[in-house]
């Protein structure tokens, strides 16, 4: 237990650099990218309490169609077609919020990666470079919040510091 | 490590359980009154739910003759309305410059709509 916890706290330790300029240069696409996952890519297919009402959609519920479109990539999404639509729907618009926050963005950082890459080699694959170029971003953006954490920007940092004292 | 199980199981609950939007079946009966229209060859309908689309006319016939023509659709919708409006001859929306036609699904499973072409 205790090395789970220990393990969780390095996981979400963010790596602060020399100066906070750099830190608040590299949090603001982190957390445009994060807020426009969020707010939009997700929202439009995840229930959260911004989804537009016209959606119909539930709290955490994935929109209907986006199962299909996960069989349709084949493979291990074709067995587990709600599984891997629920999480990258829950990736995007609950991930894309808390690496916005910079809570647990690591994690966050994470999830997104792995749905970018999806929908990159799954889903964009045949749409050329410019269909796949907001996928790339997001892809990017994740990528450093995967690495970086939060920096001092985000509430990882704050929590960290607590747990420090 | 048994709360860590417990979370597990919550998860494993949340996404094991009905998360997929439901849809249900709808039968929807449109008729549209073309007898004001001087001249057109077919009539369509257009709309923002499959099997409608603002692309491509669903056309609808009228096999008495009477000036009124009809086509029966089915949806598979999570919504419980549509928006759609009428095309004369592939090309013609009817209501330019005004807002779609809308129409709300009844819980019976069965609505009908009818209209004059052009009129709100």
């Amino acid at each position: 237990m205790n090395r789970l916890i220990h393990l969780f706290k390095k996981l979400n330790y963010p790596m602060p650099f020399g100066h906070w300029i750099i830190d608040l240069i590299l949090a603001i696409p982190r957390i445009i990218c994060g807020l426009l996952l969020s707010f939009f890519y997700g929202a439009d297919k995840f229930g959260m309490p911004w989804t537009a009402e016209d959606r119909n959609l539930d709290l955490f519920e994935v929109i209907y169609w986006f199962p299909q479109d996960v069989e349709s990539f084949g493979g291990v999404f074709a067995m587990f077609p709600v599984f891997f639509a629920w999480m990258g729907a829950f990736s995007e618009a609950v991930g894309g919020l808390l690496m916005a926050l910079g809570f647990q963005t690591r994690i966050a950082g994470f999830l997104i990666v792995c749905t970018m890459l999806v929908a990159i080699f799954c889903q964009q694959w045949n749409s050329g470079l410019w269909g796949m170029s907001a996928a790339l971003g997001f892809l990017w953006v994740g990528i450093y919040a995967m690495v970086l954490g939060s920096g001092r920007f985000g509430l990882d940092y704050l929590i960290s510091k607590k747990w420090k004292s | 490590m048994k709360r860590f199980r417990v979370i597990f199981g919550l998860l494993a609950c949340i996404v094991c359980q009905n998360c997929v939007q439901p849809t249900f079946k709808q039968e929807v009966n449109f008729s549209i009154d073309m007898r004001n229209v001087d001249t057109f060859n077919t009539v369509g309908i257009r709309g923002n739910f499959e099997p409608l689309s603002w692309k491509e006319d669903l056309i609808l016939e009228d096999p008495n003759s009477d000036g009124i023509y009809t086509k029966s659709i089915v949806f598979d919708s999570p919504f419980t309305s549509i928006e759609f409006k009428f095309v004369k001859d592939n090309k013609e929306y009817e209501l330019k410059d005004k807002a779609n036609r809308r129409l709300e699904f009844s819980k019976e499973r069965k609505t009908n709509f009818s209209g004059v072409f052009d009129q709100e």
